[in-house]
Order: structure tokens, then sequence, then C-alpha cells
């Protein structure tokens, strides 16, 4: 009997050319195979007569959820949780907000930046300029005191006064890219050029100035 | 699909605000144009109350003018401190004035004249020696903006008033327009820009203020164009120089050496060690040592 409903579906399914006339014959002559067969092409019948069905969008995935859950091991949950593709709704609103929302933050960030401590490693001016550390020494030991004086602090004498070490009096300046001219100042009254300075430049008053390009 | 349009443009109205409140805050008050510490220390002085109010008059103009406020109550306290009479402090002020009103760079001038007060320079020397500078920035202009339209590429910012004050300086140690012009076109030539002219022309004007004949430092000068010099290979040939000027050695060999040095393709290092040399953002660089007795 099962053998024979085969036949009624290869009959409907175009797949019996060569027994045709044999199939078609054997349901006439069985009143059983007769009524299933017209039960099948009614079917048949019908469904071309709906057309072709939509599924909802959500389909695939409603009848996903309604499978049983395979057992996964908790490291193959965490792979799927970090890796597994997804689809991301987007519009051009929520877009534009999100450039707009890095834009904020970057000035923000970069404001911040801007005020950093002037003593912290890597000074930085109120305009934003990044400063280098300039470390001066002179070597005079006999000095009861030395100061240097420049166009970074307009010329004060008394602004950027030396420490002693040894003999060695150093000072270390934070210095904004440029190019700065200086001299020491020796116990207050003796302008010295600085004999180790990279190049010199003369002051108009008949002195060299030392000069000093300070680069980050 | 409405959710996440409503979400973003709540979001986006957040960021609006967000950027808003960021924006710098615009119509900012101009600085006074007489500061708190010019009115102390002209107040305080010994002047009579006309010389102040002449003073005060020369301070207002310069700011006018664009000298800023800080410099002209330096050159003001440190003058009125050693003794400097209002008369020749209005000048210096007179002088500032003049080259901001020209749109010429200010600053060597307010430089040189606050460094004159602070080195102890008589009054009358620093006032020659603002206004040789001055009219050295005058005549730089022209010759500066005539390179720029001849196609000399205008280099980065800032450039054109180190070159003004470059050329400026060339001019006090006799160097002519001439070979600033021939050196400004040789550069040109080479491909190279305004800045790179402009480190030239400082060098130009180190050979010669330390005793190189004119002739023999543009020489020099032009070799460096030639090998597209850098500012590091410009400032070894400096030191080389200054060196050699220190050991005594003859001009013959000084312009000799330059020469030579200038015409290599890469200056090697002077031999000296890198404490004295280092730099950089959060290091430090080390200059100076053994401590002449000065002036």
């Amino acid at each position: 009997m099962k053998k024979d409903i085969t036949n009624i579906h290869r009959l409907l399914d175009g797949d019996a050319a060569g027994e045709k006339e044999a199939i078609i014959r054997q349901i006439q002559d069985d009143p059983v195979l007769r009524k299933e067969f017209d039960d099948l092409s009614a079917a048949v019948e019908l469904l071309e007569q709906e057309g072709r069905m939509q599924p909802p969008l959500a389909f695939t995935a409603s009848v996903m959820r309604k499978l049983p859950s395979p057992a996964e091991s908790l490291a193959g949950r965490l792979k799927r949780f970090l890796f597994g593709s997804r689809v991301l709704r987007w519009n051009m609103a929520a877009a534009l907000a999100i450039v707009l929302l890095t834009v904020v933050t970057t000035i923000l960030m970069m404001k911040q930046l801007t005020h950093l401590d002037p003593n912290s490693v890597s000074p930085a001016f109120p305009s934003g300029e990044q400063a280098a550390m300039v470390r001066l020494t002179f070597v005079a030991p006999d000095a009861r005191n030395v100061a240097v004086a420049g166009n970074f602090n307009k010329w004060r004498t008394d602004s950027h006064v030396m420490t002693r070490e040894n003999g060695t009096w150093t000072i270390t300046l934070p210095l904004k890219p440029g190019v700065y001219t200086y001299m020491f100042i020796v116990d207050n009254k003796q302008w010295v050029t600085d004999p180790h300075a990279e190049t010199y430049r003369d002051d108009g008053f008949g002195y060299q100035n030392a000069v000093l390009k300070v680069a980050i | 699909m409405k959710r996440p349009g409503m979400i973003g443009t709540m979001i986006a109205a957040a960021a609006f605000a967000a950027l808003a409140v960021t924006a710098p805050a615009a119509g900012a008050e101009s600085a006074a144009q007489v500061s708190e510490g010019i009115a102390l220390a002209v107040g305080r002085s010994s002047l009579t109350t006309d010389e102040k109010q002449v003073l005060i008059g020369r301070v207002e103009a310069a700011s006018r003018a664009g000298v800023p406020v800080d410099d002209a109550e330096i050159i003001v306290t440190r003058g009125l401190e050693r003794g400097v009479g209002a008369a020749m402090l209005g000048r210096f002020l007179e002088t500032s004035a003049q080259v901001a009103r020209q749109g010429l760079p200010v600053r060597p001038v307010l430089d040189r004249i606050e460094q004159g007060l602070s080195k102890g320079v008589p009054p009358e020397r620093i006032d020659a020696a603002g206004k040789r500078l001055a009219d050295g920035l005058v005549k730089a202009k022209p010759l500066v903006d005539g390179l720029l339209q001849n196609g000399l590429p205008p280099g980065p910012g800032g450039a054109k008033d180190a070159a003004l004050e470059s050329v400026a300086r060339a001019g006090e140690h006799a160097l002519s327009a001439s070979t600033m012009q021939g050196l400004g076109e040789k550069v040109r030539a080479q491909g190279q820009s305004l800045d790179q002219f402009e480190r030239a022309v400082r060098t130009l004007s180190f050979l010669a203020g330390n005793g190189m004949p004119a002739d023999a430092a543009e020489q020099v000068v032009r070799a460096g164009i030639e090998r597209g010099l850098t500012e590091r290979d410009y400032g070894r040939l400096e030191r080389t120089v200054s060196d050699m000027v220190r050991q005594g050695r003859s001009m013959d060999e000084i312009v000799r050496a330059a020469d030579r040095q200038a015409r290599e393709d890469r200056i090697p290092g002077d031999g000296r060690g890198s404490g004295h040399q280092d730099r950089g953002s959060g290091g430090s660089r080390d200059a100076g040592g053994r401590g002449g007795r000065g002036r």
C-alpha cells in the first residue's frame, strides 16, 4: 500500500514518465488509491490557486526560537556573543548624531588637554603648544649668584635665578618651540655670553647673545 | 524604525547643546591701553606732572598702534628704575609704535629696547639701536615682498617676520640690499623657500658680524644654499667660525674652513659631547659651559 501511495506522489510530481500508464490503471482499479489520488489532486489544485505566500520578516527567527536550543558550552556562547554577526538598524539622524557627539567629545578632550598642569611631565602652555624642558648650565665656581635673562623672560634679571651644584649653575626652563637669545648675569652685574651655545647673534649693542633653538 | 529616529534626534539635540556650551565666548574685551603697573610706576616717579602726562600719552599711542601693553609696561618701569627720562622713554615707545603702524614685526624692536635697558646700556645708544633696527625693517619690507612676488615660496607661518628681522639685522652689518636680493634669487632658483632664505641671511650676518669680509661671507652662504644646508648645518657652520674666532685664527683660515664646510654635502659632527645638546618634550636640553667673567 505504501509503495502504491508513493507511486501517486511520483505521478503528481511528474516523476513517473515511463510508468505513468501503469500507475493510472492501478489507481483506477483500486477505490482506496483513487480516493487518495483525488484528495491529493484537490490539494495540489488548491495550492496552485493560492500562489506563493510571503513569510513574515521575523519568520525565520521565530521558528529558530521555537526550536529546542542545542546544548552549548560556555566558551561557545561567549564566542558567539563576541564574534557572532549582528545586523544594526540605523537611520541618517542617528548617524549624524553619532558623528556630532564624536566631534563634541574630541573638542572637549582637546580643551582638557590644553589645561594640563604646567608642572606635569609634558608641560603645555595655555595656547596648547607643548613645551620642551631646556636645561642651561654654566660653570662659574667663584660666582655668588647667577641668573639667566633672555627674550623668553623679556630680559628680566631677577626672575630666573640659577641653582648652584658644585660650582656649576643650572636652571631648567619650559620653552615653547622657537628661537631664543639669552645671556647669563653673574653676581647681578656681569653679563656673560654662554660659551657653549649652539650659535650667537649680536645684540645691537656690541655684545653676543647666545642663541637657543627649541623644537619639539 | 521610529524608535532609532527619535533617539537619534534626542542625541543630536544633546550634541548641539554640548557644542554650544563648548564654543568660545565671542566679543572678549580688548586690553586696557595703560596698565595698572604703568600708572603706578609713572605716578610714583619723580617726573613732573607734564612729563607724566606726556609719557602716559605716549603709552596710549603705542598701545593704539599695536604695541603690547605688557611690553610698554616693561619699557616704562625698567626705564624709570634706571633713571631714564620721560622724553627718552617716549622716544622708545614712539619708535616701536611707528614699526607697529607700518604692519612690521615690532617684537625685535621691543626686544632690543627691553634688552638694552636691562643690560644697562646708555639710553642714547638704546634709542639709536632701536631706530637703526626699525629703519632696517622698513627697508627690508620691499625686498622681502619683492622676493615673494617673484615666486619665492613663503614657507611656514612666521617666516616673513623672521625674514624681515634677519634682513634688517644684516643691514646693520653693512650688507647691501643687492647682496640679499641676490641670495633670495639664489634660494628661489634652488627651489627653497623664504624660511631658508631667512636662515641663509642670518648666517650671512653672523659671518659678517664676526669680521668676515662681505664678499667672502656671501660666497660661503651661496655655497650653503647650493648644498641645501639645513638649520642644523648652518648652526654648525656658525659654531665652527665662532670657535675659530675665539681661538684667534686668521680670517683667511676661517674663510677657507667655512667655505669648505659649506660645500660639504653633509656637515660632520664637531666632536662635542652630546651632554650639552640634548633636548625634547618632557626631556631636557643642556646648554652652557665654563663661565668667563664678563664685561
